[in-house]
């Protein structure tokens, strides 16, 4: 045995060792903090998912108007405001004019709320949301931004904003981190991840699924979860084997049941240099990648097989068979009547908008979620096109109302939420006594945007006129444990000039009253994220007042920024 | 006899002493005004409204993290350091405002909205100005409106430097920049380093054909 040499410490070699150190350092401080959670989750751990829980992030790319989301109604004290500011964008109120009013519960009981305070109308698009509001399913979080530090017009010249603010990609990544005051590392979806990955002592996949790629929200620190992505046909194939393998499989569940030609020698002579070990690393971990996108495939397609079961029951097409993979509701709720269509033509999918195509594909897998193995699952999906500078639909007086791409998007999202609802209450019906058996309760779909609009819009014209980048917005959330039939937060004046918009604009851009961790620390809790671990997910959350338990209180601007008003879940 | 040497290392601190003042009056804060160098501790014009508690001497010229009273007391606590200038020579001037003139940007956009040129040239040339911003500043102006982007290029920036004469005739009297048919400029921020510029074309209103947009404006800028 050779004696360890006594090597001199260089520069180099002292730097060499107190990285390494550093590193192990942390490493194994990480571990044994992942060791503690999975102890905890063990010890949890009744071997089914019994206590399954789903979040759903809906990001709306290109920044949603909601000014026209959620417009106040004809008693909202805003209201004057609305008609004096927003000219050929304005809807008008009540009346024969297709709108929806909505009466936030609690708003006028719960403080002296200003007269009418509680009154509030949906844009004319979103009747099924509109009924979701008022049954309870839907709520609304009104003002939320991302902010470096508590901020108001006052103070809006003296304090650090967040860097960047009206710029589209800056704004979208600081919604997805909740850092706005640090360069970008990791997302706060992913940081959940990283924290409650353990309690998935089954899992097959990762517990974050993204349905619209690569995305900033699912970055974690670590990489024990990383983010998933699937289409919305499933899970993505190897090319050139037909749909499912059938060119050259016989059982697309059995990657052995090779059929006698040409695509199945292919097939089997790729899976046979894929099955090599190599002494490389590189060589290993290029095959490691590939062997587990294959075994990550044949999850997800079991767990859509399992979806199947379920999904279509009552759902027949013109030829009297049986729609694929596609509820009769997401038919039915974009105004398809399923037995009028061959579903055998072309790609079924198809005919449903992609967002509907999204919220679908995050159902069948959380129908089949029993083959992925995770108790907690992160799925992110978006809807782009919502950056209406011009063409945004609006009315006057002379031209009527002039249908525009907020009319499109808003129509979509209309119809994709409402059919997405019913299949969440379908599934939970479905497995009523079963052990494990979902529940309407187990999910949560919360919508994101870069930013809200500008109050005025940027023409005359309603048609081409349409509005631009602004701040503070209004975002919403969906699920039985959302306190719905609720506006939270706090409405702006939606006066330009007034205290709640940045100074020396006449546009109407809302400082947020609530920040982005305020509002998205409960979605962490309710997943079961412990209080320490809330402060390590979102470290700027301190500098904001708690939103747990936080009450309404409207009395003047500085009172509804120490009461963020943001108790919108039930069980938090 | 062997020489005494107990005042050797007197000797010796004071000329370290002496050395570290001639180089703090050398290269410390306070020349820097005769250097000609950059002079950001009185960064923005004072009409802005920015009222901060204290500055940076470089904005955001940060190794560590800005503690949350920085946070909260620093407007210009996250903004990337910008690029140290020596402002004595072309194509910087001094004005007697405590300005400084981009010389060679502001002769550049004398041609906007001239007659012998199209609207195309008109954007490349905001393009190009917003290009030189940003090498300066490493971002573009923080801006979601037509008189913001003014306001940065008329002098509101940290450096105090002027890209574009506050009398440039195609300012209005609301400070917004006129395309060559008397509509503002539309200037769209994708990103810190990413900016759409467009104009409404001969009818005045945008979403219509004859709207004229500048799509590659990072390629245009480049050149410049």
């Amino acid at each position: 045995m050779n004696p360890r040499k006594k090597i001199p410490l260089t520069r180099r070699a002292f730097m060499a060792k107190s990285a390494c150190s550093a590193m192990g350092l942390t490493g194994m401080v990480n571990t044994l903090a992942h060791m503690k959670l999975m102890q905890g989750a063990l010890a949890n751990d009744s071997g089914s998912l019994g206590d399954y829980k789903a979040l759903v992030v809906l990001f709306l790319f290109g920044a949603k108007d909601a000014n026209n989301f959620l417009m106040p109604g004809s008693l909202h004290p805003g209201r004057a405001n609305y008609d004096a500011h927003r000219g050929v964008l304005a809807l008008p109120t009540g009346g024969d004019n297709p709108t929806h009013p909505i009466v936030a519960a609690n708003l006028a009981a719960e403080s002296a709320a200003p007269v009418g305070a509680e009154h509030f109308e949906l844009h004319p698009t979103l009747p099924d949301v509109k009924t979701l509001f008022d049954t309870g399913d839907l709520s609304v979080a009104a003002n939320v931004g991302s902010l470096v530090v508590p901020t108001k017009a006052s103070t809006y010249d003296a304090v650090a904003l967040p860097p960047q603010l009206f710029s589209h990609s800056d704004q979208q990544n600081q919604w997805q981190s909740s850092l706005p005051d640090k360069p970008f590392q990791s997302g706060w979806c992913g940081r959940i991840a990283d924290i409650l990955h353990p309690q998935n002592t089954n899992s097959e996949i990762s517990m974050s699924v993204s349905l619209s790629g690569i995305n900033d929200i699912q970055a974690g620190l670590t990489q024990v979860s990383p983010q998933y992505s699937v289409t919305n046909s499933g899970a993505i194939s190897l090319n050139g084997y037909g749909t499912q393998y059938s060119s050259a499989l016989t059982n697309s569940q059995d990657k052995h049941s090779y059929k006698s030609n040409i695509s199945a020698k292919r097939l089997k002579a790729f899976q046979d240099i894929m099955d090599y070990t190599h002494a490389h690393l590189f060589e290993e971990g290029y095959t490691n990648v590939v062997r587990q996108a294959r075994e990550n495939e044949g999850y997800v397609s079991a767990s859509l097989e399992e979806a199947g079961a379920w999904l279509h029951p009552t759902a027949v097409d013109s030829r009297g068979s049986a729609w694929p993979y596609i509820p009769a509701t997401f038919l039915i709720q974009h105004g398809i009547d399923p037995a009028t269509v061959n579903s055998s033509s072309n790609n079924a999918l198809n005919i449903l908008p992609n967002l509907a195509r999204q919220l679908l594909k995050i159902a069948q897998l959380m129908a089949g979620r029993r083959c992925l193995g995770n108790r907690r699952q992160l799925f992110f999906c978006s809807y782009g096109g919502h950056d209406t500078h011009q063409d945004q639909g609006g009315y006057s007086n002379n031209n009527g109302y002039v249908a525009g791409d907020l009319d499109a998007n808003m129509t979509v999202l209309n119809h994709a939420l409402k059919a997405f609802n019913d299949c969440m209450h379908e599934l939970e019906n479905h497995e009523n006594g079963q052990a494990g058996a979902f529940s309407y309760n187990d999910f949560i779909l919360a919508s994101h945007s870069d930013f809200n609009r500008t109050l005025t819009p940027n023409g005359t014209v309603p048609g081409p006129a349409g509005s631009d980048h602004a701040w503070g917005t209004h975002v919403f959330t969906m699920g039985g444990d959302v306190k719905g039939g609720n506006v939270y937060g706090y409405y702006p004046d939606l006066d330009p000039a007034g205290e709640w918009s940045t100074p020396r604009s006449s546009r109407g851009r809302w400082i947020p009253t609530c920040s982005v961790e305020q509002f998205t620390a409960p979605l962490a809790r309710w997943m079961d994220v412990g209080d320490p671990e809330i402060a390590t997910i979102f470290p700027n959350l301190d500098r904001f007042t708690s939103p747990f338990g936080s009450t309404y209180n409207p009395a003047n601007y500085d009172s509804m920024l120490s009461n963020p008003h943001m108790d919108y879940l039930n069980g938090i | 006899m062997k020489p005494s040497t107990p005042n050797s290392p007197l000797l010796l601190l004071l000329a370290a002493g002496l050395l570290t003042a001639v180089l703090f009056f050398s290269l410390g804060p306070g020349r820097s005004d005769h250097e000609g160098s950059a002079t950001p501790g009185k960064a923005r014009d004072e009409n802005a409204g920015k009222t901060p508690a204290s500055i940076s001497p470089i904005p955001g010229s940060h190794h560590a993290p800005p503690s949350i009273e920085e946070l909260k007391s620093n407007p210009y606590a996250l903004d990337p350091a910008p690029l140290p200038l020596a402002f004595g020579a072309p194509p910087f001037k001094r004005q007697g405002n405590g300005t400084i003139h981009k010389t060679d940007v502001m002769k550049m956009l004398d041609d906007l909205n001239d007659e012998g040129q199209e609207t195309e040239s008109d954007l490349g040339l905001l393009s190009r100005a917003i290009g030189s911003y940003h090498r300066i500043f490493h971002q573009n102006p923080v801006a979601g409106e037509n008189r913001e982007v003014v306001d940065a290029l008329t002098g509101n920036n940290p450096h105090r430097l002027v890209f574009l004469d506050p009398g440039h005739p195609a300012l209005s009297e609301g400070n917004e920049l006129l395309d060559r048919w008397g509509t503002p400029f539309r200037f769209h921020p994708i990103s810190g380093s990413h900016m759409e510029f467009s104009s409404a074309g001969p009818d005045g209103a945008f979403g219509t054909n004859d709207d004229i947009t500048l799509e590659e404006p990072e390629l245009a800028r480049e050149s410049s």
